[in-house]
Protein backbone atom coordinates (compact mmCIF):
# COMPACT_ATOMS: atom_id res chain seq x y z
CA UNK A 1 0.00 0.00 0.00
CA UNK A 2 1.54 3.64 -1.29
CA UNK A 3 2.05 5.65 1.26
CA UNK A 4 -1.11 8.42 0.53
CA UNK A 5 0.01 11.25 3.18
CA UNK A 6 3.31 12.42 1.64
CA UNK A 7 3.22 12.51 -1.84
CA UNK A 8 3.51 15.55 -4.02
CA UNK A 9 0.27 16.10 -4.32
CA UNK A 10 0.74 20.68 -4.54
CA UNK A 11 3.79 19.94 -6.93
CA UNK A 12 2.13 17.48 -9.15
CA UNK A 13 -1.71 19.37 -9.04
CA UNK A 14 -1.43 22.51 -7.83
CA UNK A 15 -3.01 24.38 -11.05
CA UNK A 16 -5.37 21.11 -11.54
CA UNK A 17 -6.86 21.93 -7.43
CA UNK A 18 -6.71 25.60 -7.79
CA UNK A 19 -8.64 25.59 -10.96
CA UNK A 20 -11.19 22.71 -9.60
CA UNK A 21 -12.05 24.33 -6.51
CA UNK A 22 -12.70 27.18 -8.53
CA UNK A 23 -15.24 25.56 -10.68
CA UNK A 24 -17.23 24.24 -7.75
CA UNK A 25 -17.17 27.65 -6.03
CA UNK A 26 -18.28 29.53 -9.17
CA UNK A 27 -21.15 27.08 -9.55
CA UNK A 28 -22.65 27.33 -6.16
CA UNK A 29 -22.15 31.26 -6.64
CA UNK A 30 -24.00 31.20 -9.63
CA UNK A 31 -27.05 29.69 -7.92
CA UNK A 32 -26.96 32.43 -5.70
CA UNK A 33 -25.97 35.19 -7.92
CA UNK A 34 -29.24 37.59 -9.24
CA UNK A 35 -29.91 37.22 -12.81
CA UNK A 36 -28.26 39.64 -14.61
CA UNK A 37 -25.14 39.90 -12.37
CA UNK A 38 -24.03 36.57 -13.96
CA UNK A 39 -22.06 37.31 -16.36
CA UNK A 40 -19.81 39.26 -13.41
CA UNK A 41 -19.19 35.05 -12.47
CA UNK A 42 -16.25 35.44 -15.11
CA UNK A 43 -13.99 37.45 -12.66
CA UNK A 44 -14.10 34.87 -9.88
CA UNK A 45 -12.96 32.59 -12.35
CA UNK A 46 -10.30 34.22 -14.40
CA UNK A 47 -8.97 34.89 -10.61
CA UNK A 48 -8.82 31.20 -10.08
CA UNK A 49 -7.28 30.60 -13.56
CA UNK A 50 -4.40 33.41 -12.91
CA UNK A 51 -3.68 32.21 -9.27
CA UNK A 52 -3.48 29.06 -10.81
CA UNK A 53 -0.91 29.77 -13.19
CA UNK A 54 1.55 30.69 -9.99
CA UNK A 55 2.21 27.70 -9.09
CA UNK A 56 2.36 26.00 -12.69
CA UNK A 57 5.31 29.19 -13.45
CA UNK A 58 6.71 28.86 -10.18
CA UNK A 59 7.37 24.79 -11.24
CA UNK A 60 8.22 25.43 -14.74
CA UNK A 61 11.52 24.13 -13.88
CA UNK A 62 10.56 21.36 -11.35
CA UNK A 63 12.33 17.90 -11.57
CA UNK A 64 10.50 15.18 -12.87
CA UNK A 65 8.40 13.91 -10.07
CA UNK A 66 5.38 11.79 -9.66
CA UNK A 67 2.82 11.77 -7.42
CA UNK A 68 0.82 7.88 -6.81
CA UNK A 69 2.71 6.85 -9.86
CA UNK A 70 -0.57 8.69 -11.72
CA UNK A 71 -0.45 12.53 -11.73
CA UNK A 72 3.44 13.74 -13.46
CA UNK A 73 5.34 17.46 -13.28
CA UNK A 74 7.91 17.76 -15.73
CA UNK A 75 9.01 20.03 -18.54
CA UNK A 76 5.96 18.38 -20.96
CA UNK A 77 3.00 18.93 -18.22
CA UNK A 78 4.77 22.15 -16.90
CA UNK A 79 4.80 23.59 -20.62
CA UNK A 80 1.20 22.31 -21.51
CA UNK A 81 -0.11 23.53 -18.76
CA UNK A 82 0.74 27.13 -18.56
CA UNK A 83 -0.37 27.21 -22.37
CA UNK A 84 -3.77 25.40 -21.24
CA UNK A 85 -4.20 28.32 -18.55
CA UNK A 86 -3.15 31.10 -20.60
CA UNK A 87 -5.44 30.15 -23.38
CA UNK A 88 -8.30 29.92 -20.69
CA UNK A 89 -8.01 33.22 -19.10
CA UNK A 90 -8.16 34.55 -22.53
CA UNK A 91 -11.37 32.72 -23.50
CA UNK A 92 -12.71 33.98 -20.43
CA UNK A 93 -12.52 37.45 -21.31
CA UNK A 94 -13.33 36.68 -24.15
CA UNK A 95 -16.88 35.21 -23.15
CA UNK A 96 -17.10 38.22 -20.74
CA UNK A 97 -17.18 40.25 -23.57
CA UNK A 98 -19.54 38.61 -25.51
CA UNK A 99 -21.90 38.10 -23.12
CA UNK A 100 -22.52 42.04 -22.89
CA UNK A 101 -23.68 42.01 -26.52
CA UNK A 102 -25.80 38.15 -26.52
CA UNK A 103 -26.62 37.01 -23.29
CA UNK A 104 -24.85 33.04 -22.14
CA UNK A 105 -26.25 30.60 -20.82
CA UNK A 106 -25.54 31.03 -16.81
CA UNK A 107 -23.42 27.74 -16.82
CA UNK A 108 -21.31 28.86 -18.89
CA UNK A 109 -18.41 29.77 -17.17
CA UNK A 110 -18.26 26.67 -14.71
CA UNK A 111 -18.68 24.61 -17.36
CA UNK A 112 -15.22 26.13 -19.00
CA UNK A 113 -13.91 25.86 -15.76
CA UNK A 114 -14.27 22.26 -15.64
CA UNK A 115 -13.21 21.61 -18.78
CA UNK A 116 -9.88 22.92 -17.75
CA UNK A 117 -9.42 20.87 -14.76
CA UNK A 118 -10.15 17.87 -17.38
CA UNK A 119 -7.73 19.59 -20.00
CA UNK A 120 -4.98 19.90 -17.29
CA UNK A 121 -5.68 16.35 -16.21
CA UNK A 122 -4.61 15.26 -19.52
CA UNK A 123 -1.34 17.45 -19.65
CA UNK A 124 -0.13 16.00 -16.61
CA UNK A 125 -1.41 12.42 -16.26
CA UNK A 126 0.58 9.59 -16.84
CA UNK A 127 -2.24 6.49 -16.36
CA UNK A 128 -4.12 5.42 -19.18
CA UNK A 129 -7.35 5.92 -16.69
CA UNK A 130 -6.50 9.15 -15.73
CA UNK A 131 -5.92 10.77 -19.20
CA UNK A 132 -9.32 9.07 -19.98
CA UNK A 133 -11.12 10.63 -17.44
CA UNK A 134 -9.52 13.46 -18.46
CA UNK A 135 -10.42 13.31 -21.86
CA UNK A 136 -14.18 12.91 -20.74
CA UNK A 137 -14.39 15.84 -18.68
CA UNK A 138 -12.77 18.17 -21.07
CA UNK A 139 -14.93 16.32 -23.95
CA UNK A 140 -18.89 16.35 -22.03
CA UNK A 141 -18.07 19.76 -20.63
CA UNK A 142 -17.40 20.75 -24.65
CA UNK A 143 -20.56 19.14 -25.60
CA UNK A 144 -23.00 20.58 -23.10
CA UNK A 145 -20.50 23.84 -24.17
CA UNK A 146 -21.59 23.57 -27.76
CA UNK A 147 -25.27 22.77 -27.51
CA UNK A 148 -26.20 25.10 -24.48
CA UNK A 149 -28.09 28.01 -26.43
CA UNK A 150 -30.75 25.02 -26.81
CA UNK A 151 -33.37 27.43 -28.48
CA UNK A 152 -30.98 27.46 -31.81
CA UNK A 153 -31.31 24.64 -34.09
CA UNK A 154 -27.70 24.98 -35.37
CA UNK A 155 -26.10 24.76 -31.71
CA UNK A 156 -28.07 21.41 -30.99
CA UNK A 157 -27.00 20.18 -34.47
CA UNK A 158 -23.56 21.21 -34.03
CA UNK A 159 -23.53 19.77 -29.89
CA UNK A 160 -25.32 16.25 -31.35
CA UNK A 161 -22.80 16.24 -34.03
CA UNK A 162 -19.92 16.59 -31.84
CA UNK A 163 -21.77 14.21 -28.82
CA UNK A 164 -21.52 11.42 -31.52
CA UNK A 165 -18.48 12.06 -33.12
CA UNK A 166 -16.03 12.61 -30.14
CA UNK A 167 -18.11 9.34 -28.11
CA UNK A 168 -17.03 7.06 -31.71
CA UNK A 169 -13.62 8.96 -30.47
CA UNK A 170 -13.34 7.83 -27.13
CA UNK A 171 -14.62 4.59 -28.21
CA UNK A 172 -11.99 3.67 -31.12
CA UNK A 173 -9.01 5.00 -28.20
CA UNK A 174 -10.43 2.91 -25.02
CA UNK A 175 -10.61 0.30 -27.33
CA UNK A 176 -6.77 0.64 -28.16
CA UNK A 177 -5.85 0.68 -24.88
CA UNK A 178 -7.80 -1.92 -23.98
CA UNK A 179 -5.26 -4.12 -26.10
CA UNK A 180 -2.30 -2.04 -24.77
CA UNK A 181 -3.71 -3.16 -21.12
CA UNK A 182 -4.12 -6.79 -22.64
CA UNK A 183 -0.16 -7.45 -23.95
CA UNK A 184 1.30 -5.52 -20.96
CA UNK A 185 -1.47 -5.96 -17.91
CA UNK A 186 -0.73 -2.08 -16.82
CA UNK A 187 -2.25 1.15 -17.52
CA UNK A 188 0.42 3.34 -15.53
CA UNK A 189 2.67 4.56 -19.06
CA UNK A 190 6.18 4.76 -16.78
CA UNK A 191 5.48 1.52 -16.48
CA UNK A 192 4.80 0.46 -20.26
CA UNK A 193 7.89 3.46 -20.98
CA UNK A 194 10.21 1.00 -19.00
CA UNK A 195 8.77 -2.41 -21.16
CA UNK A 196 10.36 -0.30 -24.26
CA UNK A 197 10.62 -2.32 -27.61
CA UNK A 198 9.54 -5.35 -25.44
CA UNK A 199 6.09 -5.50 -26.50
CA UNK A 200 6.94 -4.86 -29.91
CA UNK A 201 9.04 -8.14 -30.44
CA UNK A 202 6.25 -10.64 -28.64
CA UNK A 203 3.33 -8.96 -30.65
CA UNK A 204 3.89 -6.73 -33.54
CA UNK A 205 0.38 -6.84 -35.15
CA UNK A 206 -1.23 -6.08 -31.13
CA UNK A 207 0.96 -3.07 -30.78
CA UNK A 208 0.35 -1.97 -34.43
CA UNK A 209 -3.16 -1.76 -34.21
CA UNK A 210 -3.04 -0.34 -30.43
CA UNK A 211 -1.23 2.46 -32.01
CA UNK A 212 -3.40 3.11 -35.02
CA UNK A 213 -6.75 2.37 -32.88
CA UNK A 214 -4.95 5.34 -30.23
CA UNK A 215 -4.20 8.06 -32.99
CA UNK A 216 -7.85 7.49 -35.17
CA UNK A 217 -9.33 7.65 -31.44
CA UNK A 218 -7.49 10.93 -30.51
CA UNK A 219 -7.71 12.16 -33.95
CA UNK A 220 -11.66 12.61 -33.77
CA UNK A 221 -10.76 14.92 -30.96
CA UNK A 222 -7.99 16.79 -33.08
CA UNK A 223 -10.29 16.84 -35.90
CA UNK A 224 -7.81 15.43 -38.62
CA UNK A 225 -9.00 14.44 -41.59
CA UNK A 226 -11.21 11.47 -41.99
CA UNK A 227 -12.26 12.47 -38.83
CA UNK A 228 -13.11 16.27 -39.21
CA UNK A 229 -16.74 16.61 -40.32
CA UNK A 230 -17.92 17.54 -36.98
CA UNK A 231 -15.57 20.27 -36.52
CA UNK A 232 -16.94 23.05 -38.66
CA UNK A 233 -20.90 22.50 -37.81
CA UNK A 234 -19.58 22.45 -33.79
CA UNK A 235 -18.04 25.65 -34.67
CA UNK A 236 -20.36 27.29 -36.57
CA UNK A 237 -23.22 26.41 -33.58
CA UNK A 238 -21.30 27.34 -30.73
CA UNK A 239 -21.23 30.59 -29.26
CA UNK A 240 -17.68 32.61 -30.62
CA UNK A 241 -15.97 31.60 -27.25
CA UNK A 242 -16.49 28.60 -27.66
CA UNK A 243 -15.28 28.20 -30.87
CA UNK A 244 -11.89 29.27 -30.00
CA UNK A 245 -12.23 26.75 -26.64
CA UNK A 246 -12.41 24.12 -29.19
CA UNK A 247 -10.01 25.61 -31.60
CA UNK A 248 -7.55 26.52 -28.81
CA UNK A 249 -7.65 24.65 -25.43
CA UNK A 250 -9.05 21.59 -26.58
CA UNK A 251 -6.40 20.85 -28.87
CA UNK A 252 -3.79 21.49 -27.26
CA UNK A 253 -4.88 19.28 -24.31
CA UNK A 254 -5.45 16.36 -27.11
CA UNK A 255 -2.26 16.97 -28.53
CA UNK A 256 -0.34 16.63 -24.83
CA UNK A 257 -2.36 13.23 -24.57
CA UNK A 258 -1.30 12.16 -27.91
CA UNK A 259 2.37 13.11 -27.29
CA UNK A 260 2.37 11.56 -23.47
CA UNK A 261 0.43 8.63 -24.87
CA UNK A 262 2.31 7.52 -27.61
CA UNK A 263 5.50 8.85 -26.66
CA UNK A 264 5.58 6.54 -23.19
CA UNK A 265 4.06 3.55 -25.00
CA UNK A 266 5.60 3.17 -28.19
CA UNK A 267 9.40 5.01 -27.23
CA UNK A 268 11.05 1.49 -27.99
CA UNK A 269 9.51 0.96 -31.86
CA UNK A 270 9.39 4.45 -32.92
CA UNK A 271 10.57 4.07 -36.56
CA UNK A 272 7.90 1.33 -36.41
CA UNK A 273 5.04 2.85 -36.30
CA UNK A 274 5.18 6.51 -36.08
CA UNK A 275 5.37 7.36 -39.44
CA UNK A 276 1.49 6.20 -39.67
CA UNK A 277 1.48 9.88 -38.09
CA UNK A 278 2.90 11.41 -41.13
CA UNK A 279 -0.12 10.01 -43.15
CA UNK A 280 -2.61 11.83 -40.77
CA UNK A 281 -0.44 15.17 -41.25
CA UNK A 282 0.05 15.32 -44.96
CA UNK A 283 -4.04 14.60 -45.38
CA UNK A 284 -4.75 16.67 -42.70
CA UNK A 285 -2.76 19.33 -43.93
CA UNK A 286 -4.27 19.34 -47.99
CA UNK A 287 -7.80 18.31 -47.05
CA UNK A 288 -8.28 21.42 -44.70
CA UNK A 289 -6.50 24.11 -46.73
CA UNK A 290 -9.08 23.21 -49.42
CA UNK A 291 -11.89 22.46 -48.10
CA UNK A 292 -11.06 26.03 -46.45
CA UNK A 293 -11.34 27.41 -49.81
CA UNK A 294 -14.89 27.53 -51.38
CA UNK A 295 -16.26 28.53 -48.04
CA UNK A 296 -17.97 32.11 -47.28
CA UNK A 297 -19.25 31.36 -43.63
CA UNK A 298 -16.41 33.23 -41.63
CA UNK A 299 -16.42 30.69 -38.84
CA UNK A 300 -16.53 27.53 -41.32
CA UNK A 301 -13.31 29.37 -42.76
CA UNK A 302 -11.60 29.57 -39.59
CA UNK A 303 -13.05 26.23 -38.74
CA UNK A 304 -11.34 24.60 -41.75
CA UNK A 305 -8.12 26.54 -40.87
CA UNK A 306 -7.91 25.31 -37.73
CA UNK A 307 -7.84 21.84 -39.05
CA UNK A 308 -5.44 22.45 -41.09
CA UNK A 309 -3.42 23.84 -38.58
CA UNK A 310 -3.78 20.83 -36.46
CA UNK A 311 -1.80 18.97 -39.67
CA UNK A 312 1.05 21.40 -39.17
CA UNK A 313 1.56 20.51 -35.23
CA UNK A 314 1.30 16.84 -36.19
CA UNK A 315 4.23 16.78 -37.87
CA UNK A 316 6.66 16.89 -35.13
CA UNK A 317 5.03 13.85 -33.84
CA UNK A 318 5.28 11.97 -37.74
CA UNK A 319 9.18 13.38 -36.88
CA UNK A 320 9.78 10.89 -33.80
CA UNK A 321 12.57 8.63 -34.54
CA UNK A 322 14.92 6.39 -32.87
CA UNK A 323 17.17 8.58 -31.46
CA UNK A 324 16.23 10.44 -28.35
CA UNK A 325 18.54 12.82 -28.15
CA UNK A 326 16.80 15.02 -31.11
CA UNK A 327 13.77 15.04 -29.50
CA UNK A 328 13.74 18.21 -27.26
CA UNK A 329 13.80 19.82 -31.04
CA UNK A 330 10.88 18.80 -32.16
CA UNK A 331 9.04 19.79 -28.19
CA UNK A 332 10.47 23.19 -28.83
CA UNK A 333 9.10 23.69 -31.85
CA UNK A 334 5.84 21.85 -31.26
CA UNK A 335 5.59 24.14 -27.82
CA UNK A 336 6.29 26.91 -29.87
CA UNK A 337 3.88 26.52 -32.84
CA UNK A 338 0.79 25.78 -30.78
CA UNK A 339 1.51 29.03 -28.94
CA UNK A 340 1.67 31.00 -31.44
CA UNK A 341 -1.80 28.82 -32.70
CA UNK A 342 -3.44 29.80 -29.72
CA UNK A 343 -3.22 33.78 -30.09
CA UNK A 344 -3.67 33.97 -33.40
CA UNK A 345 -6.39 32.08 -33.55
CA UNK A 346 -8.45 33.41 -30.06
CA UNK A 347 -7.45 36.80 -31.67
CA UNK A 348 -8.96 35.51 -34.88
CA UNK A 349 -12.20 34.75 -33.88
CA UNK A 350 -12.69 37.73 -31.26
CA UNK A 351 -12.47 39.85 -34.26
CA UNK A 352 -14.40 38.28 -36.87
CA UNK A 353 -17.55 37.76 -33.45
CA UNK A 354 -17.46 41.45 -32.99
CA UNK A 355 -17.47 42.06 -36.92
CA UNK A 356 -20.06 39.48 -37.62
CA UNK A 357 -22.52 40.69 -34.79
CA UNK A 358 -22.37 44.27 -35.87
CA UNK A 359 -22.96 43.66 -39.56
CA UNK A 360 -25.50 40.95 -38.52
CA UNK A 361 -24.21 38.31 -41.14
CA UNK A 362 -22.09 35.36 -41.02
CA UNK A 363 -20.65 35.40 -44.30
CA UNK A 364 -16.95 37.51 -44.96
CA UNK A 365 -19.18 39.98 -46.45
CA UNK A 366 -19.50 41.44 -42.91
CA UNK A 367 -15.60 42.37 -43.61
CA UNK A 368 -16.08 44.21 -46.22
CA UNK A 369 -14.91 47.75 -45.93
CA UNK A 370 -13.89 47.09 -42.49
CA UNK A 371 -10.77 49.24 -42.80
CA UNK A 372 -12.95 52.19 -42.66
CA UNK A 373 -15.46 51.15 -40.08
CA UNK A 374 -12.77 50.09 -37.45
CA UNK A 375 -9.24 50.63 -38.56
CA UNK A 376 -8.04 49.01 -35.33
CA UNK A 377 -9.81 45.69 -36.26
CA UNK A 378 -9.29 45.50 -39.21
CA UNK A 379 -5.35 45.84 -38.82
CA UNK A 380 -5.36 43.33 -36.09
CA UNK A 381 -7.13 40.82 -38.28
CA UNK A 382 -4.72 41.21 -41.10
CA UNK A 383 -2.20 40.46 -38.16
CA UNK A 384 -3.56 37.11 -36.95
CA UNK A 385 -4.14 35.93 -40.54
CA UNK A 386 -0.77 36.96 -41.82
CA UNK A 387 0.15 34.84 -39.08
CA UNK A 388 -2.32 32.18 -40.01
CA UNK A 389 -0.95 31.90 -43.54
CA UNK A 390 2.63 31.67 -42.10
CA UNK A 391 4.54 35.25 -43.34
CA UNK A 392 7.12 36.48 -41.34
CA UNK A 393 7.31 38.95 -38.34
CA UNK A 394 4.31 36.87 -36.93
CA UNK A 395 4.59 33.97 -34.84
CA UNK A 396 2.77 32.00 -37.08
CA UNK A 397 5.48 32.57 -39.64
CA UNK A 398 8.17 31.06 -37.33
CA UNK A 399 6.25 28.61 -35.59
CA UNK A 400 6.38 27.05 -39.57
CA UNK A 401 9.53 27.48 -40.33
CA UNK A 402 10.90 25.69 -36.89
CA UNK A 403 8.72 22.52 -37.62
CA UNK A 404 10.27 23.26 -41.71
CA UNK A 405 13.66 23.13 -40.33
CA UNK A 406 12.76 19.92 -38.23
CA UNK A 407 11.34 17.69 -41.18
CA UNK A 408 15.12 19.10 -43.50
CA UNK A 409 17.28 17.93 -40.29
CA UNK A 410 15.26 14.40 -39.68
CA UNK A 411 14.99 13.81 -43.48
CA UNK A 412 11.27 13.72 -44.30
CA UNK A 413 11.38 16.62 -46.42
CA UNK A 414 7.97 15.34 -48.11
CA UNK A 415 6.33 16.42 -45.31
CA UNK A 416 8.19 20.02 -45.34
CA UNK A 417 7.05 20.16 -49.24
CA UNK A 418 3.62 19.50 -47.98
CA UNK A 419 3.68 22.05 -45.37
CA UNK A 420 5.01 24.36 -47.75
CA UNK A 421 2.15 23.60 -50.37
CA UNK A 422 -0.44 23.72 -48.38
CA UNK A 423 0.82 27.11 -47.10
CA UNK A 424 0.51 28.83 -50.28
CA UNK A 425 -2.93 27.22 -51.18
CA UNK A 426 -4.06 29.31 -47.62
CA UNK A 427 -2.79 32.48 -48.76
CA UNK A 428 -5.94 32.54 -50.88
CA UNK A 429 -8.47 32.65 -48.54
CA UNK A 430 -6.47 34.24 -45.56
CA UNK A 431 -5.53 37.29 -48.25
CA UNK A 432 -8.94 37.10 -49.55
CA UNK A 433 -10.22 38.36 -46.19
CA UNK A 434 -7.44 40.97 -46.23
CA UNK A 435 -8.36 42.16 -49.78
CA UNK A 436 -11.95 42.31 -48.31
CA UNK A 437 -11.09 44.52 -45.61
CA UNK A 438 -8.67 47.06 -47.53
CA UNK A 439 -11.64 47.82 -50.19
CA UNK A 440 -13.04 50.90 -50.44
CA UNK A 441 -16.45 52.01 -50.08
CA UNK A 442 -17.50 54.62 -52.67
CA UNK A 443 -20.26 55.63 -50.23
CA UNK A 444 -17.70 57.03 -47.31
CA UNK A 445 -21.31 58.63 -45.94
CA UNK A 446 -23.12 55.66 -45.36
CA UNK A 447 -20.27 54.05 -43.03
CA UNK A 448 -20.93 52.98 -39.66
CA UNK A 449 -18.27 52.50 -37.41
CA UNK A 450 -17.64 49.76 -35.46
CA UNK A 451 -17.03 49.95 -32.00
CA UNK A 452 -16.00 47.05 -29.74
CA UNK A 453 -16.26 47.16 -26.25
CA UNK A 454 -12.63 47.76 -23.91
CA UNK A 455 -12.82 44.16 -22.51
CA UNK A 456 -12.91 43.27 -26.22
CA UNK A 457 -10.66 45.70 -27.21
CA UNK A 458 -7.84 43.82 -24.57
CA UNK A 459 -8.51 40.27 -25.81
CA UNK A 460 -7.28 41.24 -29.25
CA UNK A 461 -4.70 43.46 -28.40
CA UNK A 462 -3.25 40.80 -25.82
CA UNK A 463 -3.55 38.08 -29.08
CA UNK A 464 -1.78 40.99 -31.33
CA UNK A 465 1.14 41.35 -28.80
CA UNK A 466 0.99 37.58 -28.76
CA UNK A 467 1.58 36.73 -32.51
CA UNK A 468 3.73 39.90 -32.77
CA UNK A 469 6.21 39.28 -30.11
CA UNK A 470 6.40 35.27 -30.91
CA UNK A 471 7.33 36.45 -34.54
CA UNK A 472 9.37 38.98 -33.73
CA UNK A 473 11.58 38.05 -30.60
CA UNK A 474 11.33 34.61 -30.42
CA UNK A 475 13.90 33.55 -27.91
CA UNK A 476 11.60 35.38 -25.41
CA UNK A 477 9.85 31.65 -25.53
CA UNK A 478 12.27 29.43 -27.01
CA UNK A 479 14.90 30.05 -24.50
CA UNK A 480 12.65 29.58 -21.65
CA UNK A 481 11.98 25.97 -23.26
CA UNK A 482 15.41 25.23 -23.63
CA UNK A 483 15.72 25.04 -20.30
CA UNK A 484 12.81 22.56 -19.87
CA UNK A 485 13.53 19.39 -18.92
CA UNK A 486 10.87 17.49 -20.69
CA UNK A 487 10.90 14.03 -19.30
CA UNK B 1 -9.23 -17.43 -9.37
CA UNK B 2 -6.87 -20.20 -10.06
CA UNK B 3 -9.47 -22.97 -10.68
CA UNK B 4 -12.48 -21.66 -12.83
CA UNK B 5 -15.32 -23.62 -13.49
CA UNK B 6 -16.04 -22.85 -16.83
CA UNK B 7 -13.04 -21.58 -19.18
CA UNK B 8 -13.73 -19.48 -22.03
CA UNK B 9 -10.47 -19.31 -24.35
CA UNK B 10 -9.40 -15.34 -24.44
CA UNK B 11 -9.49 -15.63 -28.60
CA UNK B 12 -13.59 -15.75 -28.26
CA UNK B 13 -13.79 -13.22 -26.08
CA UNK B 14 -12.10 -10.92 -27.98
CA UNK B 15 -13.35 -11.86 -30.56
CA UNK B 16 -17.28 -11.27 -29.29
CA UNK B 17 -15.84 -7.22 -28.20
CA UNK B 18 -14.55 -7.23 -31.70
CA UNK B 19 -17.71 -8.12 -33.49
CA UNK B 20 -19.80 -6.15 -30.81
CA UNK B 21 -17.83 -3.12 -31.71
CA UNK B 22 -17.84 -3.19 -35.27
CA UNK B 23 -21.95 -3.84 -34.98
CA UNK B 24 -21.60 -0.76 -32.90
CA UNK B 25 -19.62 1.28 -35.63
CA UNK B 26 -21.61 0.16 -38.50
CA UNK B 27 -24.76 1.23 -36.61
CA UNK B 28 -23.49 4.57 -35.56
CA UNK B 29 -22.29 4.95 -39.54
CA UNK B 30 -25.88 3.98 -40.48
CA UNK B 31 -28.36 4.39 -38.55
CA UNK B 32 -30.72 7.02 -38.92
CA UNK B 33 -32.66 7.16 -35.75
CA UNK B 34 -30.65 9.25 -33.07
CA UNK B 35 -31.38 6.68 -30.21
CA UNK B 36 -30.19 3.61 -32.23
CA UNK B 37 -26.94 5.98 -32.58
CA UNK B 38 -26.79 6.19 -29.08
CA UNK B 39 -27.36 2.84 -28.40
CA UNK B 40 -24.71 2.02 -31.10
CA UNK B 41 -22.54 4.12 -29.54
CA UNK B 42 -23.24 2.19 -26.45
CA UNK B 43 -22.16 -0.99 -27.72
CA UNK B 44 -18.98 0.13 -28.77
CA UNK B 45 -18.25 1.27 -25.36
CA UNK B 46 -19.70 -1.98 -23.97
CA UNK B 47 -17.17 -4.26 -26.29
CA UNK B 48 -14.28 -1.94 -24.83
CA UNK B 49 -15.53 -3.06 -21.36
CA UNK B 50 -15.79 -6.45 -22.65
CA UNK B 51 -12.37 -6.76 -23.90
CA UNK B 52 -10.86 -4.85 -20.29
CA UNK B 53 -12.54 -7.36 -18.18
CA UNK B 54 -11.59 -10.59 -20.40
CA UNK B 55 -8.20 -9.29 -20.09
CA UNK B 56 -8.05 -8.57 -16.80
CA UNK B 57 -8.64 -12.19 -16.27
CA UNK B 58 -6.94 -13.77 -19.08
CA UNK B 59 -4.45 -11.14 -20.38
CA UNK B 60 -0.82 -11.40 -20.25
CA UNK B 61 -0.24 -10.26 -16.57
CA UNK B 62 -3.84 -10.51 -15.06
CA UNK B 63 -4.89 -7.99 -12.28
CA UNK B 64 -8.00 -5.81 -11.41
CA UNK B 65 -6.84 -2.53 -13.06
CA UNK B 66 -8.76 -3.80 -16.11
CA UNK B 67 -11.97 -4.44 -13.77
CA UNK B 68 -11.60 -0.71 -12.54
CA UNK B 69 -11.10 1.04 -16.14
CA UNK B 70 -14.49 -0.77 -16.42
CA UNK B 71 -15.97 0.73 -13.79
CA UNK B 72 -14.51 4.21 -14.78
CA UNK B 73 -15.60 3.43 -18.56
CA UNK B 74 -19.19 2.45 -17.69
CA UNK B 75 -19.60 5.59 -15.09
CA UNK B 76 -18.13 8.56 -17.98
CA UNK B 77 -20.16 6.17 -20.86
CA UNK B 78 -23.53 7.03 -18.86
CA UNK B 79 -22.38 10.60 -18.34
CA UNK B 80 -22.02 11.13 -22.23
CA UNK B 81 -25.35 9.31 -22.89
CA UNK B 82 -27.38 11.53 -20.59
CA UNK B 83 -25.89 14.52 -22.34
CA UNK B 84 -26.26 12.65 -25.38
CA UNK B 85 -30.09 12.16 -24.58
CA UNK B 86 -30.76 15.60 -23.42
CA UNK B 87 -29.39 17.04 -27.03
CA UNK B 88 -31.50 14.87 -28.32
CA UNK B 89 -34.60 15.64 -26.62
CA UNK B 90 -33.63 19.57 -27.87
CA UNK B 91 -33.61 18.65 -31.37
CA UNK B 92 -36.65 16.64 -31.14
CA UNK B 93 -38.28 19.91 -29.25
CA UNK B 94 -37.26 21.97 -32.24
CA UNK B 95 -37.29 19.99 -35.05
CA UNK B 96 -40.14 17.14 -33.92
CA UNK B 97 -38.39 14.87 -34.94
CA UNK B 98 -35.16 12.47 -33.90
CA UNK B 99 -34.09 11.31 -37.79
CA UNK B 100 -31.06 12.07 -38.55
CA UNK B 101 -31.65 13.49 -41.64
CA UNK B 102 -33.59 16.24 -40.31
CA UNK B 103 -30.34 17.84 -38.96
CA UNK B 104 -29.46 19.28 -41.95
CA UNK B 105 -29.37 23.11 -41.18
CA UNK B 106 -25.90 23.48 -41.02
CA UNK B 107 -24.59 22.01 -44.74
CA UNK B 108 -20.68 22.35 -46.62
Amino acid sequence: MPDLIHQPYWLTMGPLLIVSVTAFVVMILEFIFLKGLRRWLVWPALAGVLAALVPAVEHLWAKPTAALNTVMIDGFASVFTLLILVSAALILLFSYAYSAEQPLAAEHTYLILFGVAGALAMASAVDLITLYIGLELLSVASYVLVAVRRKSVRAVEGGIKYLIMGSVGSAVLLYGMSFIYGISGTTNLVQLGQLGGQLYQQYPAIVLLGFILMLCGMGFKLSLVPFHMWTPDAYDGAPSPISSFLATLSKAAAFAMLLRMLLFIFNGVATEVFYWAGIFAAATMLAGNLLALPQRNMKRLLAFSSVAQAGYALIPLALIGPSYTDWTGLFDSLAFYLFAYTFMTIGAFAVVSVVGQSSQTATDDALHGLYQRSPWLAGALTVFLLSLAGMPLTGGFLGKFYIFMETIHFQAVWLGVLLFVASVVSFYYYLGWVRHMFRRDADAAAVQPIHAGPVMNLVVALCVAGTLVLGVVPAALLHPLQWVQWF
Amino acid sequence: MDNPVVSVPTGSLLGLAAILFCIGLYGVLTKRNLIMVLISLELMLNAVNINLVAFSRLGVAPNLDGQVFALFTITVAAAEIAVGLALVLAAFRLRKSTEVKDLNTEKY
